[in-house]
């Protein structure tokens, strides 16, 4: 089984089997770009951190044995937007904020459609439900708006309830 | 190996530490006003008052202890802090594990996070601060948000989204993002399909909550029947026994025009743009000018009441007892055709420019190609009249006395579907995208899928009518139905549940019977009265619009008495003496 060296931003080397990682759609190019000849060709990644490569590492090798996704055909009916999440993947994606977010980072810079969806439900599942105050509060985000402007928001946002 | 060696340096010589990588790959983007706001948000701690410098002096001890020391330290300044001291702390280290992904994110993964939110939850988002205001009111997230929902931008809303929207999306970005530093040059954005999408849902919580206040009410061929109803942009279109029809207006409620001419009940009408067609006991069918009441012209030629019609482009087609149809130029009232075959009378037809399907008593449908006058299919199959029909380009359904209803393929005339369940005469049906809405004398309405042949729904039960349907109607979410039993109900077509009775007519148990109704995406018309006098023949209309100056449909006075809110007071006495 052939392997491949990544070299994360941190310097640190990970040996990989190719089968693990060919959901990344960049490694995938690179390694027929640098056409890997032994084991001990290297593939630098700048842009994520031994931490993160670890994690997604552990994802890809999870979900290694998946059927690629179907592509939507011309024809079908508007697709449903799929937003439910396994158990594996619920567990494996609990973690904190900050390591989130470079995980999506990594997902979308190494093209890794599964996790990258799986990425951003969960960021939107942190948000949905929420007033604008809790998610201010869920993302530590400063209230910039004057209070004309969000009377102003409020106002173009009216949304009839339901009694 | 070269090209391999050059490929590696470069990225090693881009290799930075993790913690700069969002900045990296920030500036890696087009739009560097995001960085204005990308930059202010960096994670750090929030600026602190300056240390004295015996406490600067303090920290540098501690920087010089070894990290079992530090620990140690740390859970002794813990254990000796106060509750509010905590909250501080607690504050500050949960900041350090926060991340606003929507605005540090590059844009497009941030509006993919956010293409998995609801509108609900966009809305909210909106509120939170500049930036996520501007990506939450995405015009292309709003976009796809109608089209999951099935909003079809109307007229007027269609211009506008035409004028500035799907091809000059980017352009009306860049826009948006000028913000400048200083606030006050903060454009509102407010994108049309937003817009389009808050009231559409407006307008269906309406028809689900506003309450009920006032009926207003249009005394009509009073002691007499309305037979047909029409509702035309602004325009009520109503036909009587009485031999008139009335034009009146569904914005004021005022009566427009009445139309006299025909000697006999008129049992058909219909409007299209100023255009007013009507038939008659009399034989004939008149064309009306709408806004003058004009009689334009008088078409003649049927031997026996003119039944049914209908109107597409500068033509008419009209059923008649006298078995057969005829096609007419309604700009200079020639008949065209006369179209014969049947060998009963003609009770109902559907034209669509091109063919005509007509339904009969001789228990035949009939396809016709109206611009040569030759009938292309008959359909049998039925045991008894036929009442009522609907086509589209794949199929032509059809109700009929003997109490099922029939698909059949548009093209080969083959009946792809005997739907059975009914237990009396279906008269009324409506067609859209393969939901078929059936309304029955056994007082039931269906919903079915025309491709399986699956009922989907019975709108029955304790809420059901308890008198035979009398019209369907067919909106985005809805379904309206009016019945003998002098109630109109509005039903979920997704769920087939109940949702509630817009119209009860105190006579309901004696007589008061719902004859016609029609509606608009936000206004309801109904026709009603009795055969035993107990209720005056009149028309209610009801309306579910909201206050929206940018879209009104060409409904401009409808503000008068388009309200979010109950009805005010002085809304309704203004009402009362319009309609009086």
């Amino acid at each position: 089984m052939p392997f491949v060296n990544l070299e994360s931003s941190d310097g640190d080397l990970v040996k990989v089997d190719v089968d693990v990682i060919k959901c990344s759609v960049t490694i995938n190019a690179l390694i027929e770009h640098l056409g890997l000849e032994d084991d001990n060709e290297v593939v630098p990644l700048q842009n994520v951190g031994t931490e993160t490569l670890h994690k997604v590492l552990a994802w890809a090798k999870h979900h290694k044995d998946d059927l690629p996704s179907v592509d939507d055909d011309e024809d079908d009916p508007p697709r449903e937007r799929r937003t439910d999440i396994t158990t594996w993947d619920a567990n494996f994606i609990k973690m904190e904020q900050i390591q989130l977010f470079d995980l999506i980072l990594a997902a979308n810079y190494l093209d890794i459609s599964g996790l990258l969806d799986l990425g951003c439900k969960i960021v939107a599942d942190m948000i949905k439900g929420k007033t604008a105050d809790e998610i201010r509060t869920m993302f530590n985000i400063v209230n910039d708006l004057t209070p004309q402007e969000q009377e102003q928001i409020r106002k173009e946002n009216e949304w009839c309830e339901e009694k | 190996m070269g090209k391999d060696n050059t490929i590696s340096e470069t990225m090693c010589a881009d290799a930075v530490p993790t913690s700069y990588i969002k900045n990296s790959m920030n500036q890696s983007r087009d739009d560097e006003e995001l960085n204005e706001f990308n930059d202010d948000n960096d994670v750090s701690l929030p600026s602190a008052s300056p240390l004295s410098s015996v406490l600067a002096e303090w920290l540098t001890v501690m920087d010089s202890w070894n990290p079992t020391d530090r620990l140690n330290v740390i859970y002794h300044i813990i254990k000796r802090s106060e509750l509010d001291e905590l909250g501080h702390m607690k504050r500050l280290i949960d900041s350090l594990f926060q991340r606003d992904f929507i605005s540090l994110l590059p844009k497009e993964l941030a509006l993919y996070i956010l293409s998995f939110i609801g509108p609900k939850d966009l809305l909210q988002g909106a509120q939170t601060c500049r930036y996520w205001r501007i990506l939450c009111d995405d015009s292309l997230l709003w976009k796809e948000k109608c089209r999951e929902a099935g909003i079809i931008p109307s007229n007027a809303m269609a211009q506008r989204i035409h004028g500035r929207g799907e091809a000059q999306n980017n352009i009306f970005w860049t826009n948006q993002l000028h913000l400048g530093g200083n606030g006050s040059s903060f454009v509102p954005n407010y994108g049309s399909w937003k817009a389009a999408y808050i009231r559409q849902h407006n307008i269906e919580m309406n028809w689900r909550w506003q309450p009920i206040k006032s009926q207003i009410s249009l005394r009509a061929h009073t002691e007499h029947w309305i037979t047909c109803l029409e509702f035309s942009s602004n325009r009520i279109v109503t036909g009587s026994d009485d031999t008139t029809l009335r034009v009146w207006s569904a914005t004021t409620g005022r009566c427009l025009l009445r139309l006299v001419g025909h000697t006999g009940g008129v049992w058909s009408a219909q409007i299209s743009g100023t255009t007013i067609i009507s038939g008659s006991t009399d034989r004939t069918l008149r064309v009306w000018n709408a806004d003058t009441g004009a009689c334009l012209h008088i078409l003649e030629g049927h031997t026996s009441t003119v039944r049914c019609m209908h109107l597409f482009g500068k033509k008419v087609v009209s059923g008649s007892r006298d078995t057969t149809l005829r096609v007419w130029n309604v700009d200079n009232g020639e008949c065209l055709h006369v179209l014969v075959g049947h060998t009963a009378a003609v009770r109902c037809v559907q034209y669509n420019g091109k063919i005509a399907v007509s339904g009969a008593y001789d228990s035949m449908i009939r396809v016709w190609d109206v611009e040569s006058g030759e009938c292309l299919r008959t359909l049998s199959g039925h045991a008894d009249r036929i009442y009522t029909l609907r086509f589209d380009d794949m199929h032509i359904v059809s109700g009929s006395l003997d109490t099922s209803i029939r698909v059949w393929d548009a093209q080969t005339g083959i009946c792809k579907h005997t739907l059975m369940g009914h237990r009396s005469l279906t008269s009324v049906m409506e067609l859209r995208n393969n939901l078929l809405v059936s309304g029955n004398a056994d007082s039931t309405v269906k919903i079915w899928d025309i491709t399986t042949g699956q009922c989907l729904f019975t709108l029955s039960g304790p809420n059901g009518h308890l008198g035979p349907v009398t019209c369907v109607r067919l909106l985005n979410k809805f379904v309206i139905t009016s019945s003998d039993d002098g109630t109109v109900k509005l039903w979920d077509i997704a769920t087939g549940a109940f949702v509630r009775d817009l119209v009860k007519l105190h006579s309901g148990e004696s007589g008061g019977k719902v004859w016609w109704i029609t509606a608009s995406e936000t206004k309801l018309v109904c026709a009603v009265g009795s055969h035993n006098g107990t209720e005056t023949t009149k028309l209610l209309v009801l309306d579910f619009g909201v206050n929206s100056p940018e879209y009104d449909d060409g409904m401009r006075d409808a503000s008068t008495f388009t309200s979010n809110s109950p009805l005010k007071p002085e809304h309704l006495n203004i009402m009362c003496s319009l309609f009086r």
